[in-house]
């Protein structure tokens, strides 16, 4: 049977520059919110972010490289790391059918494209890096990849939705791997954006919480290689990608649909893509955005899908570890997921002590949880009412 | 796996400077004056709709929409009406549309205007509305809420043959049933001078897919009938031999035949990026082609991911039986 495996996973993030560093940091509690840094917080809702300081290492790697955009340079150190960690050689790359996606939401698209380019132009004529069509074309060039390469722009489902539609280029059009997952870069601009819609927190990110109240921005990428069975060789992936869902609420740009019509249909549509019931699920890896809104609906649209088994599924979210890495969010929460399979542990949700007795979720606090999981599953929402969900089952020969 | 499943077009919408007929539009093309206009009236980015004065109820639910929104959802209604579906039908069953669109450089003009924002209130603030209005998916977002689409929603961007790119999502969805049809193609809206690989700065085209069963089964008029096949992943040079195995089967591969070579001779300016898309609107709209021959063929994509596209032009009565 021609399976859709995990073979490689790439993550940067806040909380680290690898997989191995952004796993202790979940499994630990830790969060990597802090004061921002990188641009002028003044006039800001909220002035911490989960923003990446570049180390000597990066911006060596990217003089080597010669990569001139943050947003590549995020996505091609997670790239490098997945395609190391699946033991796929450059030559490999060249002669399989390999393809690349990318989800990106707003990218660098409202500052100028650059390393450090995290504050406004100075000017409304002053051009920014907004044409998405080369930047996963340029990723595809330099790993030799010659498969399709393009970018998947769904806001915050953007990194879901790329690697389901990665798992369906494997199964449908004979791919034999490809390269995907999402990558986002924080800025003041977005910043200002969010302030602007009041999505931010004034305080800080409770997922869940009672006292829940915005969300907090982060970036990163997070990156995954999904192969067909058929081409292992000998080599144990990570995981199965055994599920993709996708939907839209086409209710407002920026509210979630109040009923949760579309994440219902999006969780529906992955466990139908799986072939699983409900009750097979034993993890969920939450949107969990920590807005009053989104959480509360993402918890309805949970206890419709699983009924009164949704209090004692155990549940996360990582958003409050990592911020709200937006394009990027969606894959890296792929990226703990399959991790959380692979491990047997679901890493808690930090800040939150106790979640909203309101809402029909075990939510993991605190301290990590030792679990037998055998299918669990990631949501993803975006503004636009895009929604993604994704399963990863543990890997089981034949 | 599912190498042949087949897709059929049963609908075109478009909104260019040449209006919203797809023949129009389609006439623009094949005698290579797709480039904007002279009259600087019909050359200015994001007023398209107001020169061609066109409007829509649908148009009027949000106080603020990007042109780019605008267009998509004009030329997706004109894609619906095309094909013979109600507003009603996508209400019975919203899960089963999906939407699949290429833009490349997003809301240029709403970003443009967010920063006009920020300079107005001294660099404190922009405007919600703006910033709400700045994703690279808000046309595809603003579609769905229009039309009332709840399936697959997908904005994509790339630089090889996104036409094609945007032709096998829209098959995945269809393959793998999470739609029975889904509206694929490109809107763009550009700031800045004329590019030379989409066809007019402000444009959007939109393509009715839909499972082949599904036309069949409410008797939809069908344009053609659409397959695709990889073409051999082990050689550069494998959709040559598709091809030649299609040629023998009577099928016109477009790069060839004569019929074809006027109209094609103005693409590799005029069809760039969305090549693929616009190459299958304007064969199957082409009767002369349809009276020579039963199915013409090209082909599409880069690479690895080269593959061969085959249009069949089949008739309503071929379908129902």
């Amino acid at each position: 049977m021609n399976e859709t495996v995990v073979t490689g996973l790439g993550c940067i993030t806040a909380l680290g520059s690898n997989v191995r560093e952004f796993w202790a940091g979940l499994a630990a509690g830790q969060t990597a919110i802090a004061p921002i840094r990188g641009f002028r917080p003044e006039f800001l809702r909220n002035q911490s972010a989960a923003e990446i300081p570049l180390n000597p290492q990066m911006t060596e790697y990217a003089r080597v490289e010669r990569i001139h955009s943050r947003l590549t340079l995020f996505a091609a150190l997670a790239i490098a790391e997945a395609i190391s960690e699946s033991g796929l050689t450059p030559q490999d790359l060249r002669n399989r059918k390999v393809g690349l996606i990318l989800g990106v939401s707003l990218g660098m698209s409202l500052v100028k494209g650059g390393l450090n380019s995290v504050s406004e132009n100075a000017n409304p004529a002053e051009k920014t890096a907004d044409d998405l069509s080369d930047v996963a074309g340029d990723l595809a060039g330099r790993f030799g990849v010659r498969g399709e390469g393009f970018t998947v722009s769904t806001a915050c489902a953007a990194g879901a939705n790329a690697i389901g539609i990665a798992r369906d280029m494997i199964l449908l059009d004979g791919y034999d791997t490809v390269i995907c997952g999402g990558a986002d870069t924080v800025d003041r601009m977005k910043y200002l954006g969010h302030s602007a819609l009041n999505t931010l927190s004034p305080t800080r990110i409770q997922p869940f919480a009672p006292t829940r109240d915005g969300t907090i921005l982060g970036e990163g990428a997070g990156i995954l290689v999904l192969e067909s069975s058929q081409n292992l060789a000998g080599r144990e992936p990570l995981a199965v990608c055994a599920g993709a869902g996708f939907s839209c609420d086409a209710h407002h740009i920026t509210a979630p649909d109040p009923r949760g019509e579309g994440a219902i249909q999006a969780m529906k549509d992955a466990l139908r893509d799986a072939d699983l019931g409900p009750a097979e699920i034993d993890h969920i890896n939450l949107h969990g955005s920590g807005t009053p809104q989104n959480d509360a609906v993402e918890a309805h649209a949970i206890g419709e899908v699983f009924g009164s088994a949704a209090g004692s599924i155990p549940a996360t979210s990582i958003k409050s570890a990592i911020g709200h890495a937006m394009g990027a969010a969606g894959a890296c929460e792929a990226v703990a997921t399959v991790l959380s399979v692979q491990q047997q542990t679901i890493p808690p949700t930090p800040n939150t002590q106790t979640k909203d007795p309101a809402l029909p979720l075990r939510l993991v606090c605190g301290c990590p949880m030792q679990w037998e999981i055998e299918h669990a599953l990631s949501n993803s929402f975006g503004f636009g009412g895009c929604n993604g969900a994704l399963i990863f089952s543990k890997w089981r020969q034949g | 796996m599912n190498q042949f499943a087949q897709m059929a077009l049963t609908g075109i919408g478009v909104v260019a400077p040449t209006g919203t007929t797809p023949q129009a539009f389609f006439e623009s093309l094949n005698g290579g004056t797709h480039a904007p206009p002279e009259d600087a009236e019909t050359s200015r980015s994001g007023q398209l709709l107001n020169e061609l004065k066109v409007s829509s109820p649908k148009l009027k639910m949000a106080r603020y929409m990007d042109p780019l929104s605008r267009n998509a959802i004009l030329a997706t209604g004109e894609a619906m009406s095309h094909a013979g579906i109600e507003d009603a039908d996508v209400a019975q069953s919203p899960h089963s549309y999906g939407i699949v669109l290429g833009a490349t450089r997003g809301a240029c003009l709403t970003r443009h205007a967010l920063y006009e924002s920020l300079q107005a209130r001294h660099g404190k603030m922009v405007s919600g509305t703006l910033f709400s209005h700045c994703g690279y998916n808000i046309a595809a977002a603003m579609t769905a809420i229009a039309h009332g689409i709840k399936g697959p929603n997908l904005t994509v961007a790339g630089r090889d043959d996104l036409g094609f790119c945007i032709l096998r999502r829209a098959r995945q969805f269809l393959v793998t049933q999470r739609a029975h049809t889904v509206f694929a193609g490109f809107t763009e809206c550009d700031a800045g001078p004329p590019r030379a690989d989409v066809p007019f700065n402000e444009c959007a085209y939109v393509l009715c897919l839909e499972r082949s069963d599904r036309a069949a089964g409410r008797q939809a008029r069908v344009l053609a009938e659409i397959s695709l096949q990889d073409a051999d992943k082990h050689a550069d040079e494998g959709g040559h031999e598709v091809m030649r195995g299609w040629h023998r089967r009577e099928t016109a591969v477009a790069e060839n035949a004569d019929a074809l070579s006027v109209a094609l001779s103005n693409w590799p300016s005029a069809g760039g990026r969305y090549a693929s898309l616009l190459k299958i609107g304007l064969l199957s709209h082409d009767a002369q082609l349809k009276d020579r021959f039963p199915a013409v063929a090209f082909t599409a994509g880069e690479g690895r991911a080269r593959a061969c596209v085959k249009l069949l032009y089949t008739s309503e009565e071929m379908l129902a039986t």
